[in-house]
């Protein structure tokens, strides 16, 4: 806060210098501003000198007058239309047509590898963002941004704190096994985001484990310029084997011409607090059958009773005879959780001259999470130089970005025994959160030991020694970058080479403390570094001509060879001989794996839009690739894409309240190689038994695969109504993967457990719905809104030969499968055995409900009916506010947290029947039940960790909330004229701020177990819910 | 126009040029895994054996998990080794949980996958062709498959490693039927061969020494024949004694114990389960080792930690059962430290030991076969002693210890247990206490060959076990042979329906706990 005060005093002292100045030579201009198509007149058009300090605004007739030197140059600006800048030139009169901005004809999208394209020519659905957002209400993951605001965008993310990673899913999952996420694209060159296919897994069940950063998180929000979603394969066709899912190109940004260099500071901070809690009853406490036992894990013990003491669960020697109150303790689970607090400083530099543009940033990111210790801090530098060399025909653009990124205490997911999560949300209320944080002691043998009540126990821990003593640091030095250089062969020929990298080294620090259950006796020290690198070099020629006087061609042509190496090491040192030093020399074993991966695609492509007189359009697309994964035979594999677009409105007469009017339509294949080293079965070596272990490989291997399919066509339209003011764009498509490269379970018996094949056909289509609209847009107030909707339908036409399922991920209470003839992410789990008519059936013995021996029960799909966003921009003079109301809904859900939490006596839905009910139920003869059972019978059988009745525990994950909120207030030009300082906005931000329905009650039903395909809808001892809110403060010099 | 199309062609040229020069690399090269190797030799070949033998026993990779899912959850608690005492796990209540079912199942195979390799690569006819090693594997495999087919009857077998997403099972008499031919077979064999096998350091139990191999086989005859001795009496005779006459013999000495080799990276699977608080000794090893002042004791178990005394805890207790004091995992006695966590997984873990021979030798006299010149009695005396000789206990203790007239302990715990039974030590001279006897001391041999001491629980009804605490399976109950086989892995019926229903063809009753495997005919 202090660099914010210090800030805010200097701006009275800028305000005097500005006035000290004077102008020079007076010059009146009058003039009218209007409307270009409708030749209305436009009031409250700003007018401004450029480089100096005069201002005006044009009144009800669009006519303005304003004092300024002969040669200045005046800027105008009005809401919803794009600004000019006009030259005085000793003008006395000016009349300055204004061009709405949502004129589709003036807006231009980047297209796959960077091609820039006019909107209006695009034969599919294509979604540029906002980005002014994403850097105020600030989100180390930029992933996490995009939600809500994309038709057909799903983003769930991993709860694994300030550094996890989100699923980025476009129109559905295509891949039962394989990857169904966008490719990432910055500059028009992808980027490595998928670090795990190699080093790991994120956690994709219950059983959770470690999450580590995404590729996408590296990208700096604040050097975004503009980010474009091509969703169909048709958009991405260029992009080859890799771009089936669809794309997020991200553009970022460059120098330019200017007078001086431009500065602009930004500061955001937001604060981060736990919302939805657990409920827990406050009623009993440890013990079980109504007895208190200090060892206990479980709340079935006695009333509490604030006049008790009991013995205390401590092992500490100096607690020996302690007794303590046995009385309750609410605040347990929410004083655990901490403030966090996320902060992001950047700086950007740009400067140009007519030659050459600069671009430098640099952005420190610093977010301290919910749980204390877990933090990450990212450094982002960014350097981008480009120019001409004065000569018109050659120029050339280059980019340099470093990441430097810590994450401490990366918060382990799931039932992992080192999820601090798991740990807090099962302490008993009768135990004092004061007690648990003395968290270890020494023993009489000088060992250092855990202090928790039931010291023996697999998987509870306390808490703080899981915080304290489980300590992991993960680190990623990434240097990205590219030089293009552009040659114009002739004015309309152009080639362009480009070579891009990306290197990223990963490495990470685990560490044990002895006494960690399960894994660590004298403490247990994991070390890891991978490399990954990609390197892309493209060739591109553009060619653009006319024939005759309506035929337009933009062609381009060119090649690609995409090379990627992985290096992935990791030593275990599974036994420390001195206890808790944790260094490899200090290792009694220790085992090293180091495995390299490398592959390589090369492509030719070409592509060429057609357009007749400026309203038909013909897309063509080709691209052949050659992978070195596939066999010989098969690895040379061709795709393309076709659609047409026809601008109605340029092409006939229409209403008068349509101001513009497309149709598109298209059709794509694209499709994807296989990993590598997929062909031929290995036998891979690992130390043991005398001295190695020679194991064959459990999975078949195929010499036989060939590319995966996917075919796509997809067809809507745009229709724009009032002169812009509202905007509609509707897509429809369907797209089938065939071919799957798929790795299917075999029976183990078999021989292996599994074997990889080109099998299986999924089917996705659906439609996507954008509204946009100006309903309000007047001199000081006016109001933007976006509403997006898309419902995509999945079917899993056929799987592998005769199988009619497949389990994509188990765990002891979810199966998650793909069906035939349903959609992927099918739920299943145990439920209670009924007779015919629905009833549940209790054994007669024992007054029990019957559950299923298996998770044979359908509990239903963890995929969304539909998503949508809502989005608002109010602007009131200098005010600003914007929202964003994100739905998710349909789908199901399953909290593994709440099925041990109930079969520990915790929550308030085990205080009802603890002293004994009856269970309604019938008995195998259709008498009813009449025998009574007590809750903790109940709770203890139908909950818990190895076989709950996922029935009890799986909910709608439907969802809305408020995702965004952003109001923002610019200091008046009046204040800053003549100021050094050109514009300053403060903005007040939330994210999460709450939600407006959630089906699953106490848990983000997005906020799931990893970003694997088959986490969505799992979750299982995740942080709770989180509201954020802060400050941002941007400055521009 | 001219100068454009020139233009034009060399802009051509840089495109196809950097085309070719790219694709002049064979680009498939690339796809050579660097990683693992692409085929066996005969070197390679017998660590690929040293991987078999140790999923064999179900401990597979990692650090004992596997093994915990079958023997520890199921095995050892159907023989009354251990007792549950982690609230998580309700498998000694009779709960099948069929997740730990799958993964061990899983794990079997996998094993049984690369013993495959070593029978295919050294078959009569392949490249690595070698009759010994391929015997030896083959009566590895017949021990394996004995442990599995135990517990649950037909099993993927003839078909196994077929390498096809149906896999149809045998029935246990099939599968018995081939094991026999197996190791007739492998007898002759190994018989006839060298006395090294080339193996080498690449066989975990024996090194590679012929001899001992052939003994084994002898040794597991010798207890496939007691095995199936109410079902096939006539061939179950005839077996045995082939077996003991075959040459080569039987495991009879001290050095013939077969141990698995373990090492830090392939430790014994115990010892880190029994770092985890789960299991603790049974009610019944307390009765039979205290009653018995059995100096086994504290090679087996160590004192409990609260206590410092040797205390074991029924099976079957309830979640609110094991948290009650004395019952709860520090008011119990733990694995031996020798033998434990502490051991750092070092200590050798047994598969087969001579101790057992003596006892199958000594059934069988009382059945009046032809077993060699000692009486039921003597045999019974050297199985007692060759296992105390086992566990380093002295000679003269165990001389002393088969004279004794002690008789079981009453425990005097919460659920004021009776003595297990009232047999003593010495030998009886009744013949309705010698079969009971025999087995009493053959399950305390045994320890912790659990798969095999709940098998011959079955065949017996020996040593009388204590009824559980509690049941909650429906189709069982608290009778300690209440549970006649494993419910399949849930994964069987779910990747594989076909395969499913020749199991349950195979199996002629039901897929639960009451249907009895084939050999599983007399008791109760």
């Amino acid at each position: 806060m202090n660099s914010i005060s210090k800030t805010l005093g200097l701006i009275p002292a800028l305000a005097l210098y500005a006035q000290i100045s004077a102008a020079q030579q007076a010059f009146s201009v009058s003039g009218k501003v209007i409307d270009k198509d409708t030749k209305l007149a436009l009031q409250g058009v700003t007018i401004k000198e450029i480089g100096g300090s005069k201002a005006a605004a044009t009144n009800a007739q669009g006519e303005f007058t304003i004092v300024v030197k002969p040669d200045a140059m005046l800027s105008f600006s009005y809401v919803s239309y794009t600004a000019q800048t006009v030259s005085v030139s000793s003008q006395k009169n000016l009349i300055v047509e204004m061009i709405s901005s949502s004129e589709k004809i003036e807006e231009v999208v980047v297209t796959a590898l960077g091609i820039k394209k006019e909107k209006k020519t695009l034969t599919y659905a294509a979604q540029s963002l906002d980005v002014g957002s994403f850097v105020k209400v600030p989100e180390p993951n930029i992933a996490n941004s995009l939600s809500g605001r994309v038709a057909g965008l799903d983003i769930t993310r991993s709860s694994s704190g300030v550094s996890g990673s989100s699923r980025v899913v476009l129109r559905g999952e295509r891949s039962m096994t394989g990857n169904s996420q966008a490719l990432v694209v910055v500059d028009g060159i992808p980027i490595n985001n998928n670090y795990y296919s190699f080093a790991t897994t994120s956690p994709g069940n219950a059983t959770g484990g470690r999450d580590v950063s995404d590729g996408i998180s590296s990208v700096n929000p604040n050097d975004i310029e503009s980010v474009n979603v091509l969703k169909g394969a048709s958009a991405a066709a260029l992009y080859g084997s890799r771009a089936s899912n669809g794309a997020l190109l991200i553009s970022t940004k460059k120098g330019n011409a200017r007078k001086g260099i431009g500065i602009s500071f930004g500061s955001s901070t937001q604060l981060e607090a736990a919302m939805q809690l657990h409920d827990f009853q406050q009623e009993y406490g440890q013990g079980s059958n109504g007895e208190y036992i200090p060892s206990s894990e479980y709340s079935w013990g006695p009333k509490l009773d604030s006049k008790l003491f009991v013995d205390s669960w401590s092992l500490r020697p100096e607690d020996a005879s302690k007794k303590v109150p046995y009385s309750t303790n609410p605040d347990n689970y929410k004083s655990f959780y901490k403030t966090g607090i996320t902060t992001i400083n950047s700086l950007a530099i740009n400067g140009g001259t007519e030659h050459t543009n600069a671009y430098f940033s640099y952005t420190n990111t610093y977010a301290g999470g919910i749980v204390d210790k877990n933090k990450m801090i990212r450094h982002n530098l960014n350097l981008r130089l480009g120019g001409d060399l004065g000569t018109s025909r050659f120029s050339y653009d280059t980019k340099l970005t470093y990441l430097y990124q810590r994450v401490n205490n990366a918060i382990k997911t799931g039932e992992a025994f080192d999820n601090v999560n798991r740990q807090i949300v099962r302490v008993p209320t009768n135990i004092n959160l004061a007690d648990i944080k003395n968290y270890q002691f020494t023993d009489e043998n000088g060992r250092l030991r855990q202090n928790y009540w039931n010291p023996t126990s697999n998987g509870g821990q306390n808490p703080y020694w899981i915080m304290n003593n489980t300590p992991t640091v993960d680190e990623r030095n990434r240097i990205m970058g590219f030089v293009a250089l552009n040659y114009k062969i002739l004015p309309n020929l152009n080639v362009m080479f480009r070579s891009g990298m990306d290197r990223s080294l990963d490495s990470y620090d685990l560490r044990w403390y002895n006494d960690t259950y399960v894994i660590a006796p004298n403490g247990n020290y994991q070390i890891g570094n991978n490399d990954a690198l990609e390197l892309n070099n493209d060739l591109l020629l553009t060619y653009n001509t006319q024939f005759g006087e309506h035929w337009t061609l933009n062609a381009n042509g060119g090649a690609n060879i995409q090379y990627n190496k992985f290096v992935i090491g990791n030593t275990n040192n599974t036994q420390l001989i001195y206890p808790n030093f944790f260094n490899t020399g200090n290792a009694l074993q220790s085992i090293t794996t180091r495995n390299t991966y490398a592959f390589e695609k090369q492509s030719v492509f070409a592509a060429a839009d057609v357009g007749f007189k400026k309203f038909l359009f013909l897309n063509l697309t080709g691209r052949i690739d050659r992978s070195s994964t596939l066999p010989k035979n098969e690895n040379v594999y061709p795709f393309g894409s076709i659609g047409l677009t026809a601008v109605l409105s340029d092409m006939v007469k229409l209403p008068d309240i349509i101001s513009f009017a497309k149709i598109r339509g298209s059709w794509a294949r694209t499709g994807n190689d296989a990993g590598p080293y997929q062909l031929m079965a290995p036998y891979s070596i690992v130390q043991g038994g005398s001295s190695i272990l020679v194991l064959p490989s459990t999975t078949l291997f195929n010499d036989q695969l060939r590319p995966e399919r996917t075919t796509g066509y997809e067809a809507g339209f745009d229709v724009d109504f009032w002169a812009n003011r509202l905007g509609l764009s509707f897509t429809y498509y369907n797209t089938n993967t065939k071919d799957q490269l798929f790795n299917v379970t075999l029976p183990t018996a078999s021989g292996a457990a599994s074997q990889y094949i080109n099998s299986g056909d999924v089917r996705n289509n659906g439609f996507e719905i954008m509204l946009e609209g100006t309903p309000i847009r007047g001199e000081n107030f006016s109001w933007k809104t976006s509403f997006n909707y898309a419902q995509n339908d999945n079917k899993v036409l056929s799987i592998f030969g005769g199988l009619n399922e497949y389990v994509g991920a188990s765990d002891f209470m979810n199966t998650i499968k793909a069906v035939v003839g349903r959609p992927f992410g099918e739920l299943y789990s145990r439920g209670f055995e009924r007779d015919a008519q629905g009833r549940i059936l209790v054994d007669e013995n024992t007054g029990m409900p019957l559950v299923t021996s298996q998770q044979s029960v359908y509990l239903g799909n963890t995929r969304p009916d539909w998503i949508g966003g809502w989005s608002n921009t109010l602007k009131y003079k200098n005010w600003a506010m914007s929202f964003l109301i994100s739905a998710r809904i349909g789908g199901v859900v399953s909290s593994l947290t709440n099925a041990v939490i109930d079969s520990d006596g915790l929550s308030t839905r085990t205080l009802v029947g603890r002293e004994g009910f009856i269970f309604d139920g019938v008995y195998a003869n259709g008498d009813k039940n009449s025998k009574s059972i007590t809750a903790e019978q109940y709770f203890q059988a139908i909950g818990g960790r190895n076989t709950p009745i996922g029935e009890q525990f799986t909910y709608s994950a439907s969802n809305i909330r408020l995702r965004e909120l952003l109001i923002s207030y610019s200091l008046p030009e009046s204040i800053l004229e003549k100021c050094l300082i050109k514009g300053v906005t403060f903005s007040l931000t939330g994210r999460n701020l709450f939600f407006l329905m959630n089906k699953a009650k106490n848990f983000d039903p997005e906020s799931v177990v990893g970003s694997a395909a088959t986490s969505v809808g799992l979750e299982s001892f995740g942080l709770p819910p989180t509201r954020l809110y802060g400050l941002d403060i941007r400055v521009q010099f | 126009m001219k100068s454009n199309k020139i233009k034009i062609a060399i802009a051509g040229l840089i495109v196809g040029g950097v085309m070719i020069t790219s694709c002049k690399k064979d680009i498939t090269d690339l796809n050579e895994n660097p990683n693992a190797l692409s085929a066996v030799d005969a070197l390679s070949l017998k660590y690929v054996f040293s991987a078999s033998q140790y999923y064999g026993i179900m401990a597979g990779t990692g650090n004992g998990g596997t093994y915990q899912l079958f023997q520890s959850l199921f095995t050892d608690q159907r023989a009354q080794y251990f007792s549950c005492v982690q609230t998580k796990f309700p498998s000694d209540r009779n709960i099948m949980v069929g997740s730990w079912l799958n993964r061990s199942w899983d794990q079997f195979y996998i094993g049984q996958s690369q013993l495959a390799e070593v029978l295919k690569h050294t078959a009569p006819g392949a490249a690595l062709e070698n009759p010994t090693i391929y015997a030896i594997a083959q009566v590895w495999k017949v021990y394996t498959y004995q442990l599995l087919t135990d517990a649950y009857g037909p099993l993927p077998y003839s078909e196994a490693g077929n390498k096809k997403n149906e896999v149809l099972f045998d029935g246990q008499r099939e599968i018995y039927m081939d094991f026999i031919k197996t190791l007739r077979e492998s007898s002759v064999t190994l018989s006839q061969a060298d006395a090294v096998s080339g193996l080498g350091d690449g066989d975990l139990i024996y090194g590679g020494d012929t001899k001992k191999w052939l003994r084994f086989a002898n040794s597991l005859r010798l207890r496939i024949a007691l095995r199936i001795s109410a079902v096939e009496p006539a061939m179950a005779r005839k077996e045995a004694e082939e077996a003991t006459a075959a040459t080569g013999g039987l495991l009879q000495v001290a050095g013939d114990n077969a141990f698995l080799k373990v090492s830090n990276n392939t430790p014994n699977p115990l010892a880190a389960i029994s770092n985890w608080g789960e299991f603790r000794m049974s009610a019944a090893m307390q009765s039979i080792l205290q009653g018995y002042d059995d100096p086994r004791l504290p090679m087996y178990f160590s004192p409990a930690k609260n206590s410092g005394k040797f205390k074991g805890v029924r099976n079957g207790l309830s979640i609110a059962q094991m948290q009650v004091v004395g019952n709860t995992a520090d008011d119990n006695s733990n694995l031996a430290i020798k033998i434990g966590f502490q051991n750092k997984g070092l200590a050798p873990f047994p598969i087969m030991v001579t101790a057992e021979t003596y006892f199958l030798l000594a059934e069988a006299k009382l059945k009046g076969w032809f077993v060699g010149q000692q009486t039921a009695k003597q045999y019974y005396e050297l199985g007692v002693k060759a296992s105390m000789e086992q566990w380093g206990i002295e000679n003269t203790v165990g001389n002393a210890y088969v004279e004794s007239t002690r008789t079981p302990a009453v425990l005097g715990d919460m659920f004021q247990t009776p003595a297990l039974t009232d047999i003593p030590v010495k030998f009886s001279a009744s013949t309705d206490k010698q079969l009971e006897q025999i087995i009493t001391q053959k399950w305390l041999a045994l320890f912790p060959q659990s798969p095999e001491a709940w098998a011959e629980y079955r065949r017996t009804g020996f040593p009388k076990l204590y009824p559980r605490i509690n049941n909650e399976n429906p189709e069982a109950s608290t009778d300690p042979n209440s549970v006649h086989r494993l419910t399949y892995p849930p994964n069987i019926s779910a990747l594989d329906p076909k395969g499913y229903a020749s199991a349950v063809e195979k199996l002629g009753g039901k897929d639960n706990v009451q249907t009895r495997v084939w050999w599983d005919v007399n008791a109760k």
